[in-house]
């Protein structure tokens, strides 16, 4: 009962046996409606013909567990775990439906997250202990980091939004790094909330700042008083192309961060399977995915840096009476 | 569509479905590192402004490559 154990020859076994392999993929519909239009009866040739392919596709892997199910099986029969460990896993549909566990490791995360900032914070001293000195660094280098995108006034007077967010992310990001956990970023609910709440939030203090007309005139192209054709145009082309964009700017967000966590978790899931499918034979496990795991974590790093500053950067275009030397930074 | 001996064109779509915009992706991001990379050889003393720029403007092409893996993943899914 090896977890990996991948057997092509059982597959071929079905070939004759058009009962069986029905039975066998059942489930997936899409496969069997189109092999079933285009080489009805002609099995040989299917894509199970080829188990190589079905390799990489983790949805599908077979053999796992003592019952030889997909990942997704052997999760919900375990009776040890909780319910909400069980709708996740590789196996289940990361652009789907939001899961338990998800909602579980983000609420875990948060309460590490707000007491390990409670206990650096609740009593100040002068001479700083660990979790204040931490939080100080911390707070201080977040601080210095998005001056640098966003310009000192956005980064000094919207610190709450900002670096919350990146440690929030980040924290998220990395949580899945530790066995047993998931990273709820590794799910599009979670980014897309995200995204969602920073352009809002965004458009919310632009409107404090500069107010609705100064934004309107912003994204009509700034034009001169007295020129009519010049707002004509700015009202018709660049008005709709710039309130399109605010929602770009949500979907564009989030499924960076989705694509690099969940793209960066697929990568390793399938570098595990094929090492161990090598250990099996030669009988050496060879820990192989580790460059793959450190570049997961350099990418989980800079996708929390790139989601805070480009919030910083809508910000600062929001400002920009404070700041005009960040108006080349428009997305 | 099956070519000859059980070679299905299909995984050609997914091969390209990432391989396209990773391509794409590298090279623009080539091109906005090696610029900034002049810069702050020509002036060591901004290479801190610029490489937080960089880091920004390289996040737009990452993005498209991104959507290039996840639309492959997600073809992965419906063939195979």
């Amino acid at each position: 009962m090896t977890i990996f154990e991948f057997k092509p020859e059982d597959q071929d076994h079905h070939h004759g046996d058009e009962h069986h392999h029905d039975d066998h993929h059942g489930d997936e519909h899409h496969h069997d409606d189109h092999h079933g239009d285009d080489h009805h009866g002609d099995h040989h040739h299917s894509a199970c013909a080829h188990p190589e392919y079905e390799l990489l596709n983790i949805f599908n892997w077979k053999g796992i567990g003592p019952k030889g199910g997909t990942v997704h099986t052997y999760v919900e029969e375990q009776p040890w775990m909780p319910a909400f460990w069980k709708c996740s896993g590789p196996g289940s549909d990361p652009m789907g439906e939001i899961s338990m566990t998800m909602a579980f490791n983000t609420f875990i995360v948060s309460g590490i997250l707000i007491a390990l900032f409670k206990k650096g914070t609740r009593k100040i001293e002068f001479l700083p202990g660990k979790a204040q000195a931490f939080a100080e660094i911390w707070v201080d280098g977040l601080r210095n980091f998005f001056a640098s995108f966003g310009g000192e006034y956005v980064a000094t007077k919207y610190f709450g939004l900002l670096g919350a967010y990146f440690t929030f992310i980040l924290s998220l990001n990395l949580w899945g790094i530790i066995p047993g956990f998931h990273s709820p970023t590794a799910n599009i609910n979670t980014t897309l909330a995200f995204g969602v709440v920073g352009v809002i939030a965004s458009l919310v203090i632009g409107l404090k700042e500069s107010g609705l007309k100064h934004i309107i005139d912003h994204w009509m192209g700034e034009p001169e008083p007295g020129d009519g054709l010049a707002k004509v145009i700015g009202a018709v082309l660049l008005l709709p192309l710039e309130i399109v964009a605010q929602f770009a700017r949500m979907i564009s967000l989030a499924l960076r961060l989705f694509g690099n966590i969940y793209g960066g978790d697929v990568v390793l899931a399938v570098f595990v399977v094929l090492l161990a499918d090598i250990a099996v034979k030669i009988w050496i496990p060879l820990p192989l995915q580790l460059p793959v795991l450190l570049l997961h974590i350099l990418a989980s790093v800079i996708q929390a840096i790139v989601f805070t500053a480009l919030i910083s950067v809508y910000i600062s275009g929001f400002c920009s009476h404070h700041h005009d030397e960040e108006h080349d930074h428009k997305h | 569509m099956i070519f000859g001996d059980g070679v299905n064109i299909d995984f050609l779509a997914i091969a390209l479905a990432f391989a396209v915009p990773a391509a794409a992706a590298a090279m623009s991001q080539g091109k906005a590192i090696s610029a900034a990379w002049d810069g702050m050889a020509r002036q060591p003393e901004v290479s801190d402004s610029i490489g937080g720029k960089l880091v920004i403007a390289l996040a737009f092409p990452e993005a498209l490559g991104i959507f290039g893996l996840l639309l492959a993943i997600m073809l992965m899914g419906k063939l195979s």
